[in-house]
């Protein structure tokens, strides 16, 4: 066990440097979206234009050898543009019938660039793909093939013409993450890697079965029962008024955290624990973890976004104020 | 040992250490919690009428939050898993400690990993380090709370005039109380009383002082049940004092003497025992005194040469000598016999000082120890022709006991039969004069007639029987006369109880504030007062008895050099204010209204009786300065209405 543990955080480190041949910077975003890869999730990352989102993805689909398609989400895009849609064909009989054209869905790593341009309609198409890693188009019901991975962007400004994401696709999301300039000195060494003629050559480092036991290992991690009940605590205190509401959360929030976000909180954390070469979840990887898992799970009010107050905020409060342990230790050294 | 032991051993050390750590921080709770009650004790009772008796409780609530707080610290003895958790978070061990004894028990491969991977951090689990004995932050706050506690203590607390007044009744009443109390128990142990009547009496007062002691009553009603109590009391000895026995008996009982029960015949004894041990006729005690100061000069003057050391001149040898004859002739002519002195003249004339000293000590001891038994002879004398030579006398002087054994003496004569008829006649002329005197002492006369004619008639078993009845007779006179100065005793407390509650004044101040002493309770000349060191020392009891002044001239009392300052200026609430009214049943009473105690009852006396008597006695306050000058023309006015 120790072994495989060892191994796990040697392919971790060995992807993230790959990862960095090409992405300067970005630790977090870029140990948030392995995580939620060996977890199994979604990442919906979010930033300004040109901060190296869609290059993220599409390294990290070059390093792992998995299928990797790209779909640029625009307006007048369609479900049928994204899942597939069956067309009459002539068969070598000379018969015609219908066969289905599978969609760019219908990859391992899919990256579904600037999501919120596309309308609801369309957005609402990944809904199913997401969840059950499957596709029902024409009446059958078509598995994709794990691992699955949706890595969403999105441009927070330039909000014409966009529809944002509906609640429901949101909470499908297993983190959302806020990808931010770079410092000078990142930038000068993105200015130095990209204004030369010879470029770093990605090279796959991890296939698809090694993923696969990964995320199985993953699984396999063991949870104190004190650690599972802060994270549980966490999610409960994001809900408004309810008894196990901080009061931060029922001033500024609408709605909290759906279960998904302790799902979340818990798998994230055990994906840290071994990244770290820990056999166990602690307090400090669900801290870790916390904001990228709920951010996109709170639903502010009015108050809230009156006064500018955002969801990572109010996880600050909620970090700050719900203690880690039920009874609080009342000796201290 | 496994790894899994090794983790539980450690955590339970560290769990024990714990709970001791938990129960010396419970003591330093349990020592803010007393401060702070012991504080706020403390302000209250500065601030409201609370009793001291307070404290003794907030010592107790102290002690028990100390105990309780040490015992609520200690009461729990962590499991291992809560103990990991805290130690992993102490020691940042991201939960490694709490997940390795979590899942140690379960079958899977993790199990073991987290134990293995547990016991690498166990050499960082010292429980000494971890939990370090030091004062808590808690301990200054309690400092400072006790600082304050303390700081309170010398604050005066407040409380109300009324309060204070309550309070210092409730003792005066409580004390006065059990000095009744006291006083009723010891009398009926010492002189049990020998009528019902007086018993009873005496027992009200005890029940009385219990009430007192017991109950939470106001002064006018302690005033009242005290009066209640005196006036049966009075009642019981007025019964009693108007037998005429009492009256000779009390006369005898206020002799000086210290024999009033002896009878001449003892007294003739023991002056014959006297005069025996004297050895000489020399009984004169001025003359002794004249010797002694005589023999206290050669002394001093014979010191004085020893002093000097110079020897005897031949001048002061004869000049000693010739003193030394002159004392000797002295005791020669009162027929003292003192061969120190004979020794002491020759050793003068030998020249040896020292010897000459010896002896005229040693005839100085003897000199004293003739003075002595003279005076005891001079007295025994006065007290022999005090006392009553025969039973009429004895009756006649009051002398109940003396009577008593000498009617005792005759019936053991008659009892023994060998009374010759000249005795029994002289007894019975002796009986014969009793009869008299005998008059006031109830049946003892008849009895005494009827042991007379028996006597006469020579029938001494009779004489005896009567005569035994007579003594009788005089022993219950003397029992009851006991019981009628118990009764006196009694009242005369019960007066002084009425005084010290009335005047709301402690019992041992009662005794010294006595009538023509100085402000401080103290006899004598002197200006200012003087400290008041040793309350109640001086104490005279007032006379019970009534004695006749009239015909006595009485110095003139009226104040001089008083200059007259008018009348004084009183407070409107201080006014007296008068009521002219008649004599008529129903009618209003003139009066005054004075600030002071008043003393309701039923008066037993004449109208016109009682009005003399207080005329008088306001005349006497009066002219003794005992009325405020405010008052003094109220007071004259009263009672010259009276007299109109």
């Amino acid at each position: 066990m120790e072994e495989k543990v060892n191994s796990f955080q040697d392919q971790f480190n060995r992807l993230k440097a790959e990862i960095a041949k090409v992405i300067v910077g970005q630790t977090d975003i870029v140990d948030g979206t392995l995580m939620a890869i060996l977890a199994g999730g979604h990442v919906l990352l979010e930033g300004v234009p040109g901060l190296g989102k869609t290059l993220l993805v599409r390294t990290l689909s070059e390093a792992l050898s998995l299928s990797f398609n790209r779909v640029q989400f625009t307006p007048d895009l369609m479900p049928a543009d994204i899942l597939g849609t069956n067309l009459v064909v002539e068969n070598p009989d000379g018969r015609r019938e219908f066969q289905f054209q599978r969609g760019p869905i219908f990859a391992h790593i899919v990256l579904a660039d600037e999501i919120n341009r596309a309308t609801p309609k369309t957005q609402s198409a990944m809904l199913e793909a997401m969840q059950e890693k499957s596709v029902t188009a024409g009446g059958e019901v078509r598995s994709l093939t794990p691992p699955f991975f949706v890595l969403a962007t999105q441009n927070p400004i330039d909000q014409e013409g966009t529809y944002p994401l509906p609640e429901a696709q949101l909470d499908r999301f297993f983190f959302k993450l806020l990808v931010t300039y770079p410092s000078a000195e990142e930038l000068s060494e993105v200015i130095e890697r990209t204004t030369q003629t010879d470029q770093e050559k990605v090279e796959k480092v991890m296939d698809r079965e090694t993923l696969l036991s990964m995320q199985g290992l993953v699984r396999e991690v063991p949870v104190p029962s004190h650690v599972k009940s802060y994270a549980v605590r966490l999610v409960l205190a994001t809900h408004a008024g309810t008894d196990t509401a901080v009061d931060v959360t029922n001033q500024y929030l609408r709605f909290g955290s759906s279960p998904r976000g302790a799902q979340t909180m818990i798998l994230a954390a055990k994906v840290r624990a071994l990244t770290e070469g820990r056999f166990n979840v602690s307090f400090d990887d669900i801290k870790n973890v916390a904001m990228a898992a709920l951010r996109h799970r709170l639903i502010l009010n009015f108050e809230a976004q009156a006064e500018a107050i955002t969801t990572d905020h109010i996880i600050e409060k909620i970090l700050e104020e719900v203690p880690i342990s039920d009874r609080s230790t009342e000796v201290t050294a | 040992m496994s790894d899994l032991e090794k983790i539980n051993l450690a955590l339970r050390k560290t769990a024990g250490r714990r709970r001791w750590f938990r129960a010396w921080n419970g003591l330093f709770s349990g020592l803010f919690v007393a401060a702070l009650v012991w504080l706020m004790g403390t302000v209250l009772f500065k601030v409201l009428p609370l009793p001291i008796e307070i404290f003794s409780g907030l010592a107790i609530f102290s002690v028990l939050a100390l105990v309780m707080g040490f015992f609520w610290g200690a009461r729990r003895l962590d499991s291992s898993l809560e103990t990991a958790r805290w130690v992993d978070q102490q020691l940042g061990l991201k939960e490694k400690l709490s997940a390795a004894v979590e899942f140690s028990s379960s079958s899977g491969k993790w199990g073991k990993v987290l134990v293995q991977d547990g016991v690498r951090y166990l050499d960082r689990v010292q429980p000494a380090r971890l939990l370090q004995y030091k004062l808590p932050e808690l301990a200054r706050w309690t400092v400072l709370l006790l600082f304050l506690s303390a700081t309170l203590g010398f604050v005066p607390e407040y409380r109300s005039e009324k309060y204070r007044m309550d309070q210092r009744e409730e003792a005066v009443i409580q004390e006065t109380g059990q000095q009744l109390e006291s006083f009723a128990k010891r009398t009926l142990k010492q002189r049990p009383p020998a009528m019902k009547p007086t018993e009873k009496a005496m027992l009200s007062v005890e029940e009385l002082g219990r009430q007192l002691t017991s109950a939470k009553i106001t002064r006018a009603d302690a005033l009242d049940r005290i009066a209640s109590v005196s006036d049966k009391l009075k009642d019981e000895a007025k019964n009693l004092g108007e037998n005429p026995a009492f009256k000779r008996m009390r006369q005898e009982a206020r002799q000086p003497s210290g024999a009033p029960a002896s009878t001449a015949k003892a007294l003739q004894k023991q002056i014959e025992s006297l005069q025996q041990k004297m050895k000489s006729g020399a009984n004169d005690p001025a003359g002794l005194e004249k010797m002694k100061n005589r023999l206290n000069q050669i002394q001093r003057a014979a010191a004085g040469m020893n002093a000097d050391d110079a020897g005897l001149s031949p001048e002061m040898k004869q000049q000693m000598a010739e003193s030394m004859a002159s004392l000797s002739q002295m005791a020669k002519s009162a027929g003292l016999s003192m061969p120190d002195l004979e020794d002491a003249l020759s050793a003068l004339k030998n020249g040896d000082l020292n010897q000459f000293m010896k002896s005229l000590d040693s005839a100085h001891v003897d000199l004293d120890k003739m003075l002595d038994m003279a005076k005891s002879m001079k007295q025994l004398q006065m007290d022999l022709a005090k006392a009553g030579k025969d039973l009429g006398e004895q009756l006649e002087k009051g002398q109940a006991q003396a009577a008593h054994n000498r009617l005792m003496d005759m019936i053991s004569k008659l009892d023994s039969g060998e009374v010759a008829p000249k005795d029994l006649a002289k007894m019975m002329a002796e009986v014969s004069e009793a009869i008299k005197p005998a008059g006031d002492y109830g049946n003892v006369q008849d009895l005494l007639k009827k042991a007379l004619s028996e006597g006469q008639k020579g029938d001494s078993q009779a004489t005896a029987s009567s005569l035994k009845a007579a003594a009788d007779e005089l022993k219950k006179l003397m029992d009851q006369f006991g019981d009628m100065e118990s009764l006196m005793a009694t009242l005369e407390t019960l007066q002084k109880a009425q005084m010290c509650v009335g005047n709301c004044m402690g019992w041992g101040q009662c005794n010294s504030k006595m009538a023509g002493f100085k402000p401080g309770g103290k006899p004598g000349r002197g200006v200012g007062t003087w400290g008041d060191e040793n309350s109640g020392w001086f104490y005279f009891p007032p006379s019970a008895d009534r004695w006749d002044n009239s015909g006595i001239e009485q110095p003139d009392m009226d104040p001089r050099g008083h200059t007259d300052r008018g009348q004084a200026e009183l407070a409107n609430g201080m006014v007296p204010t008068k009521v002219k009214g008649n004599f008529s049943p129903g009618g209003p009473m003139p009066s005054i209204t004075l600030k002071g105690l008043s003393i309701k009852g039923e008066s037993r006396v004449n109208i016109e009786e009682a009005i003399t008597a207080a005329q008088g006695e306001a005349q006497s306050a009066l002219s003794q300065q005992k009325v405020p000058r405010a008052y003094q023309q109220s007071v004259r006015d009263y009672f010259d209405d009276f007299s109109q």
